[in-house]
């Protein structure tokens, strides 16, 4: 079983990231478990959400995810306020979204990829909800789940007039994450 | 941050950006000074106010369940005129699901018996903190999760929104009044009045909301003036039920003005905003009707 | 043809209830079921429910509509969390007492203040004496099939109570899992139409008067009919275990009737639990039975009827029992606890039970608590005596 943990702030979509992930791993035939941290945040504040998937045994755990596999950032702002590595396993990978190169973001972390999903998003999308894009990212860093089934649960997830951009978004992603180790 | 005495909202609560009742909430705070007891149910300012470990008021607050408002307040003012102080303002602010629909009982009976409260209805016409079900407050025409548009419902709610200034002015509540955020020196003037009256006193504060209804943060203050331009939400005052109309619009502009700047009135067609509109002039014919009586 | 989706607990609930056909609905927010409410509104809107949808004012109107609804003849749902449970108090015994099949999802939330929307038993423990069936789920899953069941089960000729259907608030409500959708063909087959013997309709069609809920003084029957709302109620064990049966039968999924073991045959110590705990509990098993330790969980699933009889016999073999309680009862201790122990110590030589209050308000019970209950446990096995009978888990002092 893998567990994945997903920070964004209030409005950016990383409820629906860890949901539509969900969702692609589901239909590869992995069971899945996802979920938001249970609070009541607005719209600007700190979120997580969780994934666990695993190919054969059930998941036989509901706590909290406090030593995650994998960790998505969709907002690089979110450093200064949060522990965004807490728990992160000794060979876990953070996917972040950040333009700057990886040695430059202070993170006491090993493994580390990164994108500029805010510019992909801005021009596939026009806006800065780099969610899907993220999601392109971690189909390319962690070749846990396949790019199609990324489209396909974005496709089944939001109507054809959303899905089409941000499929676009996760496309260009996926080619542009670059995968580094800081050793 | 450094902040002026008459400040008892303090910065740092979680509403959201541009959120029209943070605006008329800090405005109350200043009109009616540090004599004051604040009651906040579920809604969309206790959980931003009232956390544990930040607690955001400089008066002393509760959090009350949804349904009682005006009931927990009377207590709490009959307790405190026990005890000799006659003068602090019990300030129930209470949303539009907890005033128009569960809390209305309390509401009515409350108005009825003249408790000693300045009920203070925080309207943004849904329930916006649990994620925007319809309440009795929704307009006609607006979108919201429990009334959604679609074959069977073109409009989305297509019941009218109760006036609840209407029915608590037909209390003949000492004093009565609508106001919103977007209208400040008309604002102050109600709430200065009402802080100075022993009884039951009523305001309802219509409350834009850019997360819910759907317009760019920055756009709150025009929003509210929309509302009031189209003749959509009236600006009243009543006393012992004559009611006034306290901002009389010369020339209403029409609601699409207002419609299509929010996405929640997005799915209305040219048929349904002629029927909403046929609406919003007979109840401001009516409105003008108890100018003239 | 059953469908594959990926649903949180609430949207589950309102497929299952969108499945079961009811023809009155009632919604109202609260959190953590706003979903449901919202969901059901959308179906209604869609036109892919036939039903009267009522956006109500509170939720004593919401259980005073179903009520009335039910009581016509027509099969009716809601859902609700918490407060909206105690604001609806008054008609639950209403609702038992008239005997009226109604089926509730309730998002289990705790009982403020301190102000707190997060995951406990409270809400509906405090429900425990009013007469409606109590069935709690583990998983998202088990939220749909339950739903469909229950209605089986409380229109049941015997029967005939009202049930409400548990899923913990956030952890089964707000969480994804990959589930199967039955289709409506195969639901309509295993749950015909409601068709209600004693209802104002069949009053009305065959001109037979009736009056509902009348007066009856302690001369008359007033007792008698509490005696059968008793009966009724015991023999719904019975029911639940045969319905469960045949869900299994037909859609494949079965969830144990009355409660579900795990590893229980062999066990020495068992850790007894209600909802989504029960999950991390059976992880815990096999982390210790790894280390060669005999345990075993058992999730309770029915706590009202309450499984005295079964859980007697399944644990009979058992040298300590905990139970984790997401309750209390203020003067005296968990619910589940107080129950379960009052059963088991009917058995000579039985099981020694110990009592954990845990995850109030939605506090994680994470796998460090269940090491310290087990920790316990292991000891009065040891020593064959109770030092502690009740230990709250992870509170800070």
């Amino acid at each position: 079983m893998k567990e994945v943990r997903f920070h964004g702030r209030g409005g950016q979509g990383a409820v629906t990231a860890a949901r539509i992930l969900a969702l692609a791993l589901f239909r590869e035939g992995k069971i899945v478990q996802a979920f938001p941290f249970f609070g009541m945040e607005r719209r600007g504040s700190p979120v997580q959400a969780f994934l666990r998937f695993s190919m054969v045994e059930t998941i036989a755990i509901r706590t909290y995810v406090y030593a995650p596999d994998y960790i998505v950032v969709l907002d690089p702002t979110l450093f200064k306020t949060v522990d965004i590595l807490s728990g992160l396993k000794d060979n876990g990978l953070a996917i972040i979204n950040t333009t700057e190169h990886p040695s430059k973001l202070g993170l006491k972390v090993k493994n580390i990829a990164t994108v500029d999903a805010t510019t992909i998003s801005l021009k596939a999308l026009k806006n800065r909800i780099v969610n899907i894009a993220m999601l392109g990212a971690f189909a390319s860093a962690t070749g846990e789940v396949s790019l199609k089934s990324v489209f396909e649960a974005t496709k089944e997830s939001f109507t054809e007039r959303l899905a089409k951009p941000n499929i676009q978004a996760a496309k260009m992603a996926y080619q542009e994450t670059k995968l580094h180790n800081l050793g | 941050m450094k902040t002026t005495e008459d400040e008892l909202l303090m910065p740092g609560h979680g509403m959201c950006p541009g959120c029209g009742a943070a605006i008329a909430v800090r405005q109350i705070m200043k009109i009616l000074g540090k004599e004051t007891v604040i009651l906040l149910p579920p809604g969309c300012i206790a959980p931003a106010t009232t956390k544990e470990d930040a607690f955001k008021f400089r008066i002393p607050a509760v959090h009350i369940g949804l349904a009682h408002g005006a009931a927990i307040a009377a207590g709490v003012s009959a307790a405190l005129e026990v005890k000799g102080m006659r003068n602090v303002t019990v300030l129930p602010l209470i949303g539009d699901g907890g005033t128009a629909d569960i809390g209305l009982q309390a509401l009515s009976a409350a108005a009825e018996r003249n408790d000693n409260i300045l009920y203070v209805c925080i309207d943004n016409e849904a329930y916006m903190n649990t994620g925007m079900q319809g309440s009795a407050s929704t307009p006609m025409g607006a979108y919201t999760t429990t009334t959604p548009f679609g074959a069977m419902a073109p409009l989305g709610k297509d019941r009218p929104k109760k006036d609840l200034f209407k029915i608590i002015s037909d209390h003949e509540a000492l004093y009565a009044a609508t106001a919103c955020p977007s209208y400040l020196a008309d604002f102050r003037r109600k709430f200065e009045k009402a802080k100075h009256i022993h009884g039951f006193r009523y305001i309802h504060v219509l409350c834009p909301c850019p997360t819910g209804w759907g317009f760019p943060t920055g756009k709150t203050v025009e929003m509210g003036r929309l509302a009031v331009k189209t003749g959509i939400f009236v600006l009243a005052e009543a006393k012992l039920g004559q009611i006034k109309v306290t901002n009389k619009v010369k020339r209403r502009i029409p609601i699409r003005a207002y419609f299509r700047l929010q996405s929640r009135f997005r799915h209305l067609k040219d048929e349904h905003i002629k029927t909403i509109q046929e609406h919003v002039d007979r109840r401001w014919e009516a409105y003008m009707r108890c100018l003239e009586a | 043809m059953d469908k594959s989706m990926v649903l949180t607990g609430n949207l589950a609930a309102a497929y299952g209830a969108k499945l079961s056909r009811p023809q009155v609905v009632a919604i109202y927010p609260i959190t953590p079921q706003s979903e449901i409410s919202e969901k059901m509104a959308a179906f209604a809107v869609e036109g892919e429910l036939e039903a009267k949808v009522f956006r109500v004012e509170s939720e004593h109107s919401a259980m005073s509509i179903l009520v009335g609804a039910s009581m016509a003849g027509a099969r009716a749902f809601t859902a609700t969390s918490s407060n909206g449970l105690f604001y609806m108090h008054e008609m639950l015994s209403f609702a038992a007492g008239a005997r009226l099949p109604i089926v509730m999802g309730v998002g289990n939330r705790t009982a403020p203040p301190p102000w707190n929307v997060w995951c406990d038993h409270m809400d509906t423990m405090l429900q425990r004496d009013t007469g409606w069936l109590q069935l709690y789920v583990e998983d998202v899953q088990e939220v749909l099939d339950t739903i469909i069941q229950a209605y089986k089960i409380a229109e049941n000729d015997e029967i005939l109570l009202p049930i409400m259907v548990c899923l913990d608030g956030f952890t089964l409500t707000h969480t994804s899992e990959g589930i199967k959708i039955p289709s409506q063909e195969d639901v309509d087959d295993f749950l015909p139409a409601f068709d209600s013997k004693y209802s104002l309709e069949k009053s009305l069609k065959e001109d037979k008067p009736i009056c509902l809920s009348h007066l009856s003084p302690p001369q008359a029957s007033f007792m008698e009919y509490k005696y059968l709302q008793a009966e009724a109620s015991n023999h719904s064990k019975k029911i639940i275990k045969e319905v469960d049966k045949e869900y299994g039968e037909r859609f494949g999924r079965k969830y144990g009737g009355l409660f579900k073991e795990y590893r229980v045959d062999d066990a020495e110590i068992v850790l007894i639990a209600m909802g989504s705990i029960s999950t991390t509990a059976k992880a815990m098993i096999d982390e210790f039975r790894k280390k060669g330790v005999k345990v075993g969980s058992l999730k309770l699933r029915s706590y009202r009827p309450f499984p005295a009889k079964e859980l007697r016999e399944t644990l009979r073999h058992v040298d300590v029992v905990g139970v984790l309680d997401r309750d209390f009862s203020c003067g005296y201790t968990g619910a589940v606890y107080s129950d379960t122990a009052a059963t088991l110590q009917k058995i000579e030589d039985g099981p020694k039970v110990v009592n954990f209050i845990v995850g109030l308000g939605g506090r994680d019970v994470t796998f460090d608590h269940f090491r310290h209950m087990m920790k316990r446990l292991l000891k009065v096995a040891e020593i064959g005596e109770i030092e502690r009978e009740g230990e709250w888990v992870g509170v800070r002092f």
